[in-house]
């Protein structure tokens, strides 16, 4: 996970500015495969539960000091969040239909390792998308993802969704209500925006999704680029 | 010279008056007992003797907890005296104090168990040496709210403590005394339990507790005045509170504070 979050503090791979058009093709190909709009407010809301299951068992967060004045603790949470269907009827959620989302946290002298680890097994849930990437839709979708997440804290574990700051990677099936898709992605949540690196000759460059449109960001220049991708030129 | 001489024969003035066995004892943190029939309500302890050897009683202070903090502890401890000759006691006293730390949707408590060997010796009638060996017995279970098992940084882990004052009655109704204690072993305290948070959403927590202070230690000079209906002793010393009853100590070294008033009828 180190190399990863290295990854995502400083592009390694410059940017062609006279081949945008094929790049831009590059970032939509890679958005298809991420889903973006629907599946960080997934992982969001899965880590919202353990933020408040550390207030509940007084944990520090990662990258805070414990309390001097109070023992040493070394634990291991693990929080098992039923997904919620894809049609949520009235009634306690149907773990063997729905699925579930497991995430394991340790606590290792008193503070949290910034890094957790995450299990989705089968999970259906009905997603209201909240972040850039949703590009202001108020439409639901039916997300589906199986597979293993691993979460990197850069700050606080969210007690809400508007809170989250992490980047995570998983190796998963993914998909909306038909087809899905299986591999290795990784994204960063800075609600409410989205990064994700894409492949370019000599490295990668960072893709930033934000309310203001799209911003390529290269080893040499940083373009920015309209919501849809439509047109991009360098800042 | 004159001092050493005038407490010398106040000693020897008032050994000659104390039997042990009167109802102006030391019997907090010694092996004496309150006394048959006595009723003592005190700011540290409730206690009742239903025969010489043997006395009931509760932390007030405990209940009192539920004020402050939304932790409910209740509490009761009992004394018991195998030994109670004019100047050896040896007794045996268990406490049981019960916290729920549940909080959030998560449930939890904590159950400590004090095991105490207390020894009373009257080296001369108007000096005493009362020494104690304590166990405390910790169990938990549940997964509430790991820092409330705390008080004041010490988790309330499995712990040996020894203890010892030295009582010095230099009147009837007066003594000097010097209290100290060390926790000799400071065991880990485990945590395991699950609980609900909503509809959707479990949790499971498996910890494990570490004081910071693995040898807490205090001592702390002080007086005794023990008049009939009434016992007070107050002191000031160094090192590391224990919280009286279950004496768990806090992490912060430094001035140690020791007060009990008590009416005893």
């Amino acid at each position: 996970m180190t190399a990863l979050v290295a990854a995502y503090e400083t592009p390694t791979a410059p940017i062609d500015v006279t081949m945008l058009d094929a790049l831009r093709t590059n970032v939509q190909a890679r958005l298809l495969v991420l889903h973006l709009d629907w599946l960080p407010d997934l992982v969001a809301d899965a880590l919202t539960r353990l933020g408040s299951q550390l207030d509940a068992n007084g944990l520090s967060d990662p990258n805070t000091s414990p309390p001097t004045n109070r023992p040493i603790i070394d634990a291991v949470v693990r929080v098992d969040r039923v997904c919620v269907g894809w049609d949520d009827p009235p009634g306690p959620p149907d773990a063997t239909k729905n699925g579930a989302i497991n995430l394991t946290a340790v606590v290792e002298d008193g503070r949290l390792r910034p890094n957790v680890e995450a299990l989705a097994t089968m999970c259906h849930a009905r997603i209201q998308p909240s972040g850039a990437a949703a590009r202001g839709s108020s439409l639901a979708v039916d997300g589906f993802v199986d597979g293993t997440l691993d979460v990197h804290f850069y700050g606080r574990v969210p007690r809400t969704v508007a809170a989250t700051d992490v980047l995570v990677r998983l190796q998963a099936q993914l998909g909306i209500s038909g087809p899905t898709t299986s591999g290795e992605a990784d994204f960063r949540v800075r609600y409410p925006d989205l990064d994700f690196t894409v492949e370019q000759p000599g490295g990668e460059i960072i893709v930033t999704i934000s309310t203001d449109g799209v911003t390529l960001q290269g080893s040499n220049v940083t373009v920015q680029c309209s919501a849809d991708l439509s047109t991009c030129n360098p800042a | 010279m004159a001092l050493t001489l005038a407490l010398a024969c106040a000693s020897r003035t008032a050994a000659a008056r104390l039997p042990p066995d009167d109802e102006r004892r030391l019997d907090e943190g010694t092996a004496l007992t309150v006394g048959a029939q006595t009723v003592k309500l005190g700011v540290l302890s409730f206690d009742y003797g239903i025969i010489d050897r043997l006395s009931v009683g509760t932390d007030p202070p405990f209940w009192a907890f539920r004020v402050a903090a939304p932790i409910f502890v209740p509490n009761a401890h009992v004394k018991f005296a195998f030994i109670n000759s004019s100047r050896f006691w040896l007794s045996g006293q268990v406490a049981f104090y019960y916290a729920d730390i549940s909080h959030n949707g998560s449930s939890g408590s904590i159950t400590v168990i004090p095991f105490s060997g207390l020894a009373s010796v009257g080296v001369t009638p108007g000096f005493w040496i009362h020494g104690e060996v304590t166990y405390d017995l910790v169990t938990a279970s549940g997964a509430g709210d790991l820092d409330r098992a705390a008080v004041g940084g010490s988790a309330g882990a499995r712990a040996i403590q020894t203890g010892a004052i030295l009582e010095w009655r230099l009147a009837p109704v007066f003594a000097i005394t010097l209290r100290g204690r060390l926790q000799v072993y400071t065991g880990r305290l485990a945590f395991s339990g699950n609980g609900q948070v909503d509809d959707y959403t479990s949790a499971t927590v498996d910890a494990r507790l570490t004081p910071r202070r693995e040898h807490p230690w205090v001592v702390i000079p002080g007086i005794a005045l023990l008049w009939r209906h009434v016992h007070l002793t107050a002191g000031v010393g160094y090192g590391n509170v224990f919280v009286p009853g279950v004496d768990i100590p806090l992490t912060r070294r430094g001035w140690a504070p020791d007060f009990s008033l008590a009416v005893l009828f």
